[in-house]
């Protein structure tokens, strides 16, 4: 959507045009719940922070400065409401992993083209399950949505030194839990 | 090592390949809007609420101001205007009360100077 189109439908939407807002929504609303899902690994919840998200744009809509951009503005919403499920307790991660999930990231050239979300979000929970919120959060924005190190910054209100610190530490964690998902595996197919 | 690497690096691709999306995108457009639209209908109680409490605060001054208002005419029933007349010129009276006590002072004074004057010459 262009830039100029955008404030047009933002400076509606300040005047309680819900149609104008209906625009915005089906516009974000694919980008919201990718990175929801890509961060809580499951569907409801990630449905759950979609509707949260949007009703903060709507709530917040007037402290939006349009020299800012609006999907980063919505990506640091969103983030902070992920941030904040992923502290809490009931996001720990259950610990068991499937045999069909291990060999797919043994040997992840097997992946489907397309996976149903359920065997998406498993995969990913598997990978990225040891990170700390904060590791996981940096980890989805640079290489699952491909946000540079600056945008992240913006985001998370992160320095680049610590995101790129975080980066390295998850990626660490990451090949540490491959290295031993193959010794586990090796193991079950003998 | 370089192998898990390599590994990894072509998981992330992967994923990256793969975009989650919501089963149903409509219905939870509508959800959205229709949680925005309930938000709004629940504030309109609360302007409503604010008129009421405006009124009944006024009304409970009118009726103040109207019961203060009866009572003076029941304690004067014939001469209500009277009784404003009096409570206006109290003013007036206190300055006739200081006046005659000062021509009582000099009034004093004047025998006082008489008895001091008999006193003098004996």
């Amino acid at each position: 959507m262009k830039q100029q189109d955008l404030e047009i439908l933002i400076n509606k939407c300040r005047g309680n045009d819900h149609r104008a807002f209906r625009v915005i929504v089906e516009s974000y609303q694919a980008m919201i719940f990718s990175l929801s899902f890509r961060l809580l690994c499951n569907e409801e919840e990630a449905k759950d922070t979609v509707q949260e998200t949007f009703v903060k744009v709507w709530t917040n809509i007037e402290k939006y400065r349009t020299d800012s951009k609006f999907s980063t503005w919505i990506y640091t919403i969103t983030t902070n409401i992920c941030l904040d499920k992923l502290k809490s307790s009931r996001y720990k991660t259950s610990g068991g992993i499937h045999p069909e999930i291990a060999e797919r990231l043994i040997s992840p050239e097997n992946i489907e083209q397309q996976l149903i979300n359920s065997d998406l979000g498993k995969i990913i929970e598997t990978l990225a399950g040891e990170l700390s919120p904060k590791q996981r959060v940096v980890f989805t924005l640079h290489y699952l949505e491909e946000i540079d190190i600056g945008e992240i910054a913006v985001i998370t209100g992160m320095t680049a030194d610590k995101i790129k610190s975080n980066l390295f530490l998850a990626r660490k964690t990451m090949k540490e839990k491959l290295e031993k998902l193959e010794t586990q595996y090796e193991k079950y197919r003998l | 090592m370089k192998s898990t690497d390599y590994k990894l690096d072509l998981l992330i691709s992967k994923l990256q390949e793969q975009t989650p999306t919501p089963d149903h995108p409509m219905e939870l457009t509508d959800g959205i809007l229709k949680r925005i639209e309930q938000r709004a209908s629940k504030q309109r109680p609360i302007l409503l609420f604010s008129i009421r409490t405006i009124a009944t605060i006024a009304a409970s001054l009118l009726l103040l101001f109207f019961l203060k208002e009866q009572s003076i005419e029941a304690a004067y029933p014939q001469n209500k205007h009277l009784y404003v007349v009096i409570v206006k010129s109290q003013p007036q009276l206190s300055q006739q009360s200081k006046v005659k006590g000062y021509l009582n002072h000099i009034r004093n004074n004047s025998i006082k100077n008489e008895r001091l004057k008999s006193l003098l010459n004996q």
